[in-house]
């Protein structure tokens, strides 16, 4: 998936859309860096329905689980067995190979409240999320 | 200036301290000034990582037989034994300024806080910039087995272990300092061969060659959260609805681990 061509949350989640109603959620490359090493990824099943920021799973990486939430309303159609064997491909292809979930929406009216891509770059850009204060160690 | 809210609790079952955390995270959530909590595991405690399957991980005979209590935290991480400890919980708001950057940020920032405290009691603590260490498979690990980025080291050797929940709009983050000898007793309820943790932790006795209580350090803590965070502190109070709360979740995590421990509530 193209970055460029996703939505974003808040909470460092893309959204693209495929076949106009098809959503598939993964979390961004900022995100999969932040968490560092992703060793579990806790998702919800195929068949679930699932509701715009509600919490449907978890991702556990060496120090932190981090909440992961529907950023839209649907129903879960597939969900990406690979990630979830290999949770280590999260970090590796945040955008492809380490897609989390596919959702049928509900209301596509759901992603007018996401970010563009531009926004997502400037929303990180304000949380300070740009400045690293310790790059030289990296 | 920015208030925060302060608890030392007394020394309590693993299911009330981790019941108490989350209540905590959950006021965060709701908006609620952040809260620093002091305390302690009476009796000693094993926690386990949120998504570790105790079965896997854990010798259930040996702590069946040594009667030890068992208790899951909803932050990551592995087993931990909490003995001979100042445990400590950071429960605040992800917005705002304070704790904004992700969570390594906010890692680092508290790290730097207990670094000072531990340094103005006298031990030569340092936040380690080592790079994390992934998860590999084979013999379970227990959490103090080594040091990851931003945690907390003396003489290069571990001297408190942290781990974190973030949800949308507030994240937790708790861990045991070590004062006295006592967690490397995890050793014996690890399932499988488990390499020993002698060598690789400290604690305050053997840094300071004398003891330094709770108390003393505890107000160290405190203090050091007051110049690096700007803190005012005010006492937190949990209201009658929220102590409910605790006591619900404190029963829900009692079941979960009896039904590991064939059925016995070890430890209420």
């Amino acid at each position: 998936m193209n970055p460029e061509e996703c939505k974003f949350t808040k909470e460092h989640e893309w959204v693209y859309i495929e076949d106009g109603d098809t959503a598939i959620i993964g979390i961004s490359d900022y995100a999969a860096g932040e968490l560092g090493d992703i060793v579990y990824i806790e998702l919800p099943n195929a068949g679930q329905k699932v509701t715009q920021m509600d919490p449907i799973g978890s991702i556990e990486a060496v120090k932190t689980v981090a909440d992961l939430y529907s950023p839209v309303s649907g129903e879960v159609i597939e969900v990406n067995e690979k990630a979830v064997a290999k949770p280590e491909i999260v970090n590796k292809s945040p955008y492809d190979d380490g897609w989390f979930i596919k959702i049928r929406m509900d209301d596509p009216g759901d992603l007018e409240v996401l970010f563009s891509y531009d926004e997502y770059r400037d929303f990180l850009g304000e949380e300070g999320a740009g400045k690293d204060e310790d790059a030289e160690d990296r | 200036m920015d208030r925060w809210f302060l608890l030392v609790s007394p020394g309590s079952t693993g299911a009330d301290n981790m019941a108490l955390d989350e209540t905590l995270l959950d006021r965060a959530e709701r908006g609620a000034a952040p809260a620093l909590r002091l305390y302690s595991f009476d009796p000693p405690a094993i926690t386990i990582g949120a998504h570790q399957d105790p079965a896997r991980s854990l010798d259930l005979d040996a702590v069946r037989a040594d009667g030890v209590d068992v208790v899951r935290r909803i932050t990551g991480g592995r087993a931990l034994l909490h003995a001979g400890e100042l445990t400590y919980c950071v429960a605040a708001g992800l917005r705002g300024g304070r704790f904004e950057g992700g969570p390594a940020a906010s890692y680092r920032r508290i790290s730097e806080a207990l670094a000072l405290a531990l340094r103005s009691i006298g031990v030569d603590a340092s936040v380690s910039r080592g790079g994390e260490e992934r998860e590999r498979s084979g013999a379970p690990r227990p959490c103090l087995s080594s040091v990851t980025r931003w945690e907390l080291s003396a003489g290069g050797r571990k001297i408190a272990g942290s781990a974190q929940r973030t949800t949308a709009a507030a994240f937790l983050q708790h861990g045991s300092i070590l004062l006295r000898p006592g967690s490397e007793r995890i050793a014996r309820y690890m399932k499988g061969a488990c390499a020993p943790l002698e060598g690789r932790v400290t604690n305050v006795r053997e840094e300071l060659g004398r003891d330094a209580g709770a108390e003393e350090l505890g107000k160290a803590i405190a203090g050091a959260f007051r110049t690096v965070f700007g803190v005012v502190w005010e006492p937190l109070v949990l209201d009658a609805s929220e102590r409910e709360g605790v006591e619900r979740l404190a029963r829900a995590k009692r079941t979960e681990f009896g039904a590991h421990l064939g059925g016995e509530v070890v430890s209420p």
